[in-house]
């Protein structure tokens, strides 16, 4: 695996572990009201 | 099967997309406050009143009312500033800070900024409540806060809540990016007196969980005025599961003595939830001590609020577990108001 595949992966986990991480209802609230 | 990129190129440029994003926090300008209360999506509250009480009167409120959507469901509309107005013998000045869904941070952070230009003459803070209080950071928090601000009030909280803020503010972060570049407005039916009991609209003329609405006419609301100020030796708290978290109690803690800091009186209120039918006691779901030695309760045991009332019907006074409707609100007003008045007289003098 290069480096830069390692890079793309560990940076994506960090992603999925904060989304994993956000309060509950973060994401439905975002979702239901579509509030922007 | 086709790679995920077709070249090196498009992997770099990637790897620094999701670097960005996951570092905008981090490098994002702050604009001035109001504009991100601006951003908040009216889905979260009544922002046009928000945006007003903190930013735009200049006058003191005689009472700020502190908490979250149960505050706005159980006081009609006017309600607390025509018993006031009457006391006063003069137009009083009733103003609330509650927006939707529970964590003390949100309510800490209006705090903070009503306190900069304002000085309440009390202040009226919601109890976290049994069945409603979540001890994780506010589920919108990327819509009000962004990276380093407050940030002492966030030291010393677990990694997890920590982690769980910056999150919230990865997010959020596009959406304060284009704050920047496009100012956030409110609009003419935001600012209005409609707009703000038009949120709170679906707590008035609504039956439990859905159920149809039924006008209460039996049972009068009951004269327990004096009996609603309560000393916090007064009160039985109540431990064990269902004490609330470290992330909850850390604000709930800081925003007493916030209050206590800027010198501004502050009363504590219970609010009844449906779970609570049967108790004579107005419980409390938090450490006596945080609320301080002196602390005053504004607070009825659901069985005396609903005196009279028959189990069967006792949902007619609710939206749902924690919330009051219409009938609700009418009783529970009667009920507090006075000794919220008696709360106000006793700050003025002290």
């Amino acid at each position: 695996m290069s480096p830069l595949t390692i890079a793309i992966l560990v940076v994506g986990l960090v992603f999925l572990a904060l989304i994993l991480i956000l309060p509950a209802g973060t994401l439905q609230t975002e979702a239901v009201y579509q509030g922007f | 099967m086709a790679p995920a990129f077709r070249d090196r190129r498009d992997a770099v440029g990637f790897l620094a997309f999701l670097v960005a994003l996951l570092a905008l926090p981090l490098v994002l300008p702050h604009g001035p406050r109001q504009q991100v209360w601006t951003g908040v999506p009216t889905a979260m509250g009544p922002v046009g009143d928000l945006v007003q009480t903190l930013f735009e009167e200049k006058e003191d409120a005689d009472v700020l009312l502190l908490g979250t959507s149960p505050m706005r469901a159980a006081f009609l509309q006017g309600e607390a500033e025509r018993y006031f107005s009457a006391k006063l013998g003069r137009p009083a000045r009733i103003r609330t800070l509650a927006m939707w869904w529970q964590s003390l941070d949100l309510q800490y952070v209006m705090l903070d900024e009503y306190l900069e230009n304002h000085h309440p003459g009390l202040i009226v803070f919601e109890l976290p409540a049994k069945e409603s209080s979540t001890s994780r950071p506010h589920r919108q928090l990327l819509r009000w806060l962004r990276h380093g601000e407050y940030a002492d009030a966030f030291r010393g909280l677990p990694q997890r809540d920590r982690a769980a803020v910056y999150a919230e503010q990865v997010l959020g972060g596009p959406r304060q990016l284009l704050s920047l570049v496009r100012p956030n407005r409110l609009g003419p039916d935001e600012r209005s007196a409609v707009a703000t009991e038009k949120s709170s609209e679906r707590f008035r003329r609504a039956g439990y969980q859905g159920a149809p609405y039924v006008e209460n006419e039996a049972h009068p609301s009951p004269s327990i005025a004096a009996g609603a100020l309560r000393s916090v030796a007064a009160i039985a708290p109540k431990p064990g599961p269902e004490g609330k978290g470290e992330y909850l109690l850390h604000f709930f803690r800081r925003t007493v003595d916030l209050a206590k800091a800027k010198g501004a009186p502050i009363v504590f209120i219970h609010f009844p939830e449906a779970s609570e039918a049967g108790t004579n006691a107005v419980p409390l779901y938090v450490p006596p001590a945080s609320l301080g030695s002196d602390a005053q309760i504004v607070g009825v045991p659901l069985d005396d609020l609903l005196w009279g009332v028959p189990p069967e019907r006792l949902h007619d006074f609710f939206f749902d577990t924690h919330h009051l409707n219409q009938n609700g609100a009418k009783a529970y007003d009667a009920a507090v108001l006075p000794a919220i008045y008696r709360a106000y007289e006793k700050a003025q003098r002290r």
